[in-house]
C-alpha cells in the first residue's frame, strides 16, 4: 500500500515537472496562445508586441528602413502572427504597432522595461530577443552610431549583462567580416539557384523565397541555441549579397 | 500542381504588399504625411497628381520611381509643390525599391484603412 502511494506521489511530481517544462519550451506555440484574445491592447502589452515595438526602433534608428530590413520584418510578422488564433488580424495589428513605434524614440526605455517585466527576468529569452535586435542592426551591413545607441539603451533597460552584449555584438561583427569578400558573379547565381539568362523578375522572386526560407525566425529559435541565429543570419547575408551583386552587375 | 502554384504566387504577392507598406511607412512618411501637408506635400496629393498625369499603373510606377531617383525641378509634375517646399532631395534608394514603393502608392487609398493602419 505504501508503495502505491509513493508511486502515485512520484508520478504526480514527474507530471508536474513535465508540465512546467512544456510550458517553458512552448512559450511561443499555437498551443500556448490558443486562449489569447487578439486585440490591439492585448498584443501591444504582450512580450511579442513589445518586441515588435523594439524592432521598429532598431529598424528606423538609422533614419530609414531598407529593403532587406523590410524583408526580415515582413517575415517576422508572419512568423509571430502564425502562432496566434487570428493570424491575419494579428498581422495587421503588429504592422500598426511597428508603424506607430518607429516614429518615436522617447519611449525606448519604457518599452524595454515592460518587456523585461513580461519576461520575468528569463535570461534565455532576453538573450534571444537581444540577439535578434543586434542581428537586425547588422542587416544593412554596418551598425551606425544611432543604431548602436538604440541597442545600448535597450540593453541597459533590460539590465542585460554588458559582457554578454559585447560578446554577441563582436560575434556578429566577426561574422560580417567573413561574409563580405570572395564570391564571383557565378557563385551569386548559384546561391540564388538561378541562371544568368533568367530575367530580373525571376531572380527577385528566387531571392525573396530564399530570404523567407532562411531568415532567422524568432518563433523557431526559442528552443535553439545561439548557433541557430548565427547560421540563419549568415545565410540571409549570403543570399542578400548574391542578390546585390547580380543587381549591380546588371546595372 | 497548378493549385499549389497559385497558392505560392498568392503568398508571394502578399509578401510584396508587406514590402511596399513597410518601405513606404519606413521612409516616405518622414516628410510626406499621408493626409496633410507638412515639410512636403501630403501623399494623397502626390498620388492624385500622378494618377491624373499617368493613365495606368505601369506609367505611374515608371515616372514616379524615375523622378524620385533623380529629382529634377524642370521635370516635376508638381511645380507648385517644388516652389513651396523646395526640390525633394536625392535619396540613394535603389530602383527596385522605388518601384516597389510607387506601386504601393498607386494601389493604396490613404483615406481608407490600409496596410499598417488597421482600425483599433
Amino acid at each position: 500500500m505504501g508503495n502505491i502511494i509513493l508511486f502515485a506521489l512520484l508520478a504526480a511530481v514527474f507530471y508536474y515537472i513535465f508540465k512546467s517544462y512544456n510550458r517553458y519550451t512552448e512559450a511561443y506555440s499555437q498551443e500556448a496562445f490558443k486562449n489569447f484574445t487578439v486585440s490591439y491592447e492585448s498584443l501591444k502589452n504582450s512580450e511579442l508586441g513589445l518586441f515588435v515595438a523594439l524592432v521598429a526602433k532598431v529598424a528606423k534608428a538609422d533614419g530609414h528602413v531598407d529593403a532587406l530590413e523590410a524583408q526580415l520584418v515582413g517575415a517576422m510578422f508572419d512568423d509571430i502572427s502564425a502562432v496566434f488564433p487570428e493570424p491575419a488580424k494579428t498581422k495587421e495589428i503588429l504592422k500598426q504597432i511597428f508603424n506607430e513605434e518607429k516614429e518615436r524614440s522617447d519611449n525606448i526605455q519604457q518599452i524595454a522595461h515592460a518587456l523585461s517585466q513580461a519576461l520575468k527576468r528569463n535570461t534565455v529569452q532576453q538573450e534571444q530577443f537581444m540577439g535578434f535586435l543586434i542581428q537586425l542592426a547588422f542587416a544593412d551591413g554596418e551598425v551606425t552610431q544611432s543604431e548602436e545607441d538604440v541597442l545600448a539603451t535597450i540593453a541597459e533597460a533590460l539590465a542585460f549583462d554588458p559582457n554578454k552584449y559585447h560578446a554577441i555584438f563582436d560575434r556578429f561583427e566577426q561574422m560580417m567580416k567573413n561574409v563580405q569578400p570572395k564570391a564571383t558573379l557565378e557563385d551569386a547565381y548559384k546561391v540564388l539557384g538561378v541562371s544568368k539568362d533568367d530575367d530580373m523578375n525571376t531572380i527577385k522572386k528566387a531571392y525573396r523565397k530564399l530570404v523567407r526560407q532562411y531568415h532567422p525566425d524568432i518563433i523557431k529559435s526559442q528552443n535553439k541555441g545561439e548557433e541557430y541565429l548565427k547560421e540563419a543570419t549568415a545565410k540571409t547575408q549570403e543570399i542578400n549579397q548574391a542578390y546585390e551583386m547580380i543587381k549591380k552587375a546588371r546595372g | 500542381m497548378s493549385k499549389a502554384l497559385l497558392l505560392l504566387s498568392f503568398a508571394l504577392s502578399l509578401n510584396a504588399a508587406d514590402m511596399g507598406s513597410l518601405l513606404f511607412h519606413g521612409n516616405c512618411t518622414t516628410c510626406h504625411y499621408e493626409l496633410e501637408d507638412k515639410s512636403a506635400p501630403a501623399m494623397i496629393k502626390v498620388r492624385q497628381r500622378y494618377r491624373a498625369a499617368f493613365g495606368n499603373k505601369k506609367e505611374f510606377v515608371k515616372y514616379m520611381s524615375e523622378w524620385v531617383s533623380h529629382p529634377n525641378a524642370a521635370a516635376s509634375i508638381m511645380q507648385d509643390a517644388v516652389e513651396k517646399y523646395g526640390l525633394m532631395p536625392e535619396l540613394a534608394f535603389e530602383k527596385d525599391v522605388l518601384q516597389e514603393i510607387a506601386s504601393y502608392i498607386y494601389e493604396t487609398d490613404f483615406r481608407k484603412t490600409h496596410e499598417g493602419h488597421s482600425l483599433r
